[in-house]
């Protein structure tokens, strides 16, 4: 059966591809090239790291290919990540890339060339419940990149691997040290991969978005601060705004309209409940509430909560605890034993 | 066994010229500056390979100057022309080679008026825009390729001579695609430089030529050791200039047989795919284009993914422009041509050369036809 292989030129896709070849799959890798990295900065998908990946693929002896994505990539990541941004909400990119990009984009053109399937090298599982495929948690929960995938559709699962799903980053590594792949230990890229290396500021800068000169009010509404645009803060941050409050301080609210930022004490930055809209359900829900364990941030902890279905797309979910910065733009994703089974994008945190 | 139809890009090295780089790889060895006998044997190889390729082409020897290829030349050009005069511009046309646009984008960024001449839709140089720049601005270069590499296109160099002539500017040819492919004594005659490449007819890589025409200055761009009569400093690829010379030889003598021989073939593998897939759309011009050259397009299909299916399949071919990540972006020369971004993407090139045969056009085509038909049917 024939495989493409998302190829990116790290550890994880390497070892993802060599594992498929080794079970005796047809493999052909891919590097996605999804936009043009500015030169000097060291940004995900450069130049370089195409080449590692092709480096790569010689050294397993299987076909590589680059191919472009820049113009989808650019209307429906990176467009909407900079219109979220400036009014005011923090979004995930990386979730509307893996929804359009990563799996459709690449398993449309995966087909045209007679693959079969596609394969990352995401740490997720999949599942076949009462015929859908859902996401689940690999061996390595601390690596879990779940959140991420929530809305690839249960269609393109059925027609992706997952061939780290039951290992550990340090099997993973080891493997890729014994097949003599020559990955590097590379940095791993934690940010957003088009803004890594850079400012947030600066990549702004970059796209055209201007500084909007803002006042900073606490919660009680005085003046404390100036800020130069809404679009560097998120709920919850501790930094960016000056110091000498006494107490931390926090972002607890963004208004875009008043091009203000409100800090405040962390209390007040937490929440008992959210709005949802844009939702997924991977399970046709028996009822309209369902009792989840909900995560509302990559590499958070899962709360345990209930999320009541409001109309097609929205939804409401309230925590047994309260949770810290519930952040506008960002999703929340049910989990059901270990399961994800659904998800949405925050519209705002309820107090 | 793999069917090579990328001979655009890169051709197989020719077998006579194989056999005389063997001597220079082993027993001839010296510096060709060297005084002594290993030097001397090393300085008559490169001296005969430059004899003979201007015996071949009508030229003198002492105009030729090796480069380590035709990107180099066409920097050299473009940079020392541009040092040397900078109150002057240039003109290049849109189809250029990148070789050529890369230089004058930076050009333009130091201050240098560059100007681009426009193409009609056979990406041929349009000639009354190329007068009306010449007339508009001081030009004291024009750079027009031969022959376009992406689609074929021959362009009309005698009349783009007559028109910088008589502006008094300074004409530079870049006939790495043209080479024998056609007869290109008119470059010779109507030009002030000329740039040749060897691995595009079976030479080795890394080895180009500029010429120069006499009584025309062109400043050094690489300084050091003297060679090359103090044109071009660095050590001669001596195994690579032997090389060329046999390569220019012998696709010269081949010409006018090759250029049949390949017309015919490229004509027959056009026909085959027309009559199978009759919507596709022939993006070479059908008159006054290289014999070997075939870039089409099929609507809603990503020329990218051809690629792919054909290699898979043992078919080499090529589309578009790669970027240096790899990845196919559209070709400029498409879009000057007014193909749109979409059209561009989906166009494919095949360019055949000295050892396709029949079979390999057949095989080739059916391939082809197959792989459209699989990469629609998959929609």
């Amino acid at each position: 059966m024939r495989v493409v292989v998302g190829m990116s030129g790290g550890v994880d896709s390497s070892v993802a591809a060599l594992l498929l070849l080794e079970k005796g799959y047809d493999v052909v890798g891919v590097h996605m090239h999804l936009f043009d990295a500015k030169k000097g900065t060291r940004t995900c998908c450069s130049v370089e790291d195409a080449y590692n990946a092709r480096d790569v693929a010689i050294s397993l002896g299987i076909p590589f290919y680059v191919w472009n994505f820049e113009d989808i990539f650019r209307e429906r990541v990176i467009d909407p990540f900079i219109k979220d941004y400036i009014s005011g909400k923090t979004p995930n990119p990386c979730i509307a890339c893996n929804e359009e990009i990563k799996f459709q984009g690449l398993l449309e053109r995966a087909e045209k060339i007679g693959a079969d399937a596609i394969a990352t090298g995401h740490y997720a599982d999949i599942r076949e419940i009462e015929g859908s495929r859902l996401l689940k948690r690999p061996k390595d929960r601390d690596k879990d990149q779940t959140y991420f995938l929530y809305r690839v559709s249960s269609d393109v699962l059925a027609r992706t691997i997952f061939p780290l799903a039951t290992l550990t980053k340090s099997e993973i590594r080891n493997k890729a040290v014994l097949a003599r792949l020559p990955v590097s230990d590379k940095r791993e890229s934690q940010e957003v991969c088009f803004v890594d290396g850079q400012p947030l500021e600066l990549f702004f800068k970059q796209f055209g978005v201007e500084d909007r000169i803002g006042e900073i009010v606490d919660e009680k509404g005085n003046i404390v601060g100036w800020h130069k645009g809404t679009h560097v803060f998120t709920i919850g941050q501790r930094r960016g705004f000056g110091k000498g409050f006494g107490a931390p301080r926090y972002v607890i609210d963004i208004r875009y309209e008043q091009n203000q930022v409100v800090i405040g004490p962390k209390d007040l930055a937490m929440f008992k409940g959210a709005r949802l809209d844009r939702c997924i359900w991977k399970l046709p829900q028996s009822g309209m509430t369902v009792k989840a364990e909900v995560m509302v941030r990559y590499k958070s902890r899962g709360h345990m909560g209930v999320v009541k279905r409001i109309g097609e797309s929205e939804a409401e979910v309230m925590f047994e605890d309260q949770v810290f910065a519930v952040t506008p733009g960002q999703s929340a994703v049910f989990y059901r034993d270990d399961l994800v089974i659904g998800g949405g994008v925050i519209k705002y945190g309820i107090r | 066994m793999r069917i090579y139809l990328d001979h655009n890009a890169t051709s197989p090295m020719l077998r006579e010229v194989r056999e005389a780089i063997t001597l220079y790889l082993d027993n001839i060895f010296g510096n060709p500056m060297s005084i002594h006998e290993e030097g001397r044997k090393a300085r008559e190889g490169i001296e005969k390979a430059r004899k003979d390729i201007a015996d071949v082409l009508g030229i003198k020897a002492s105009d030729c100057f090796f480069t380590s290829g035709a990107t180099e030349a066409n920097n050299w050009v473009i940079y020392k022309f541009a040092q040397d005069h900078p109150k002057l511009g240039i003109a290049v046309s849109a189809v250029e080679h990148p070789s050529i646009i890369e230089p004058c984008n930076s050009l333009e960024r130091d201050g240098i008026n560059i100007v681009r001449i426009r193409v009609n839709k056979e990406a041929r140089v349009d000639l009354d825009f190329l007068e009306k720049v010449l007339n508009q601005n001081k030009i004291g270069l024009v750079s027009v390729q031969a022959a376009n590499n992406e689609v074929g296109t021959i362009q009309p160099i005698s009349e783009v001579s007559k028109i910088v002539k008589g502006r008094g500017a300074l004409l530079h040819i870049d006939a790495t695609q043209a080479l024998g492919r056609k007869d290109i004594s008119d470059c010779f005659a109507c030009a002030d430089f000329v740039t040749l490449s060897s691995h595009k007819i079976g030479g080795p890589k890394g080895v180009g030529l500029l010429w120069i025409r006499p009584g025309v200055y062109l400043r050094q761009m690489i300084m050091g050791g003297g060679q090359e009569r103090g044109k071009r400093a660095g050590t001669e690829n001596v195994a690579g200039i032997v090389g060329f010379g046999v390569a220019v030889v012998v696709c010269e003598q081949k010409r006018p047989e090759n250029v049949k021989r390949l017309t015919e073939l490229r004509d027959r593998l056009w026909g085959g795919i027309l009559s199978e897939i009759p919507d596709v759309v022939r993006n070479t011009p059908f008159e006054d284009c290289l014999c070997n050259t075939l870039n089409i397009s099929f609507s809603s299909v990503l020329g990218e993914l051809v690629v792919v299916r054909m290699d898979m399949a043992g078919v080499a071919i090529s589309s578009g422009s790669a970027c240096s990540s790899g990845a196919m972006s559209p070709s400029h020369v498409l879009l000057a041509m007014g193909k749109s971004k979409q059209e561009a993407l989906e166009s494919i090139r095949i360019s055949l050369g000295w050892e396709n045969t029949e079979e390999d056009i057949e095989m080739a085509k059916v391939l082809l036809v197959d792989a459209i038909k699989g990469i629609r049917g998959a929609i």
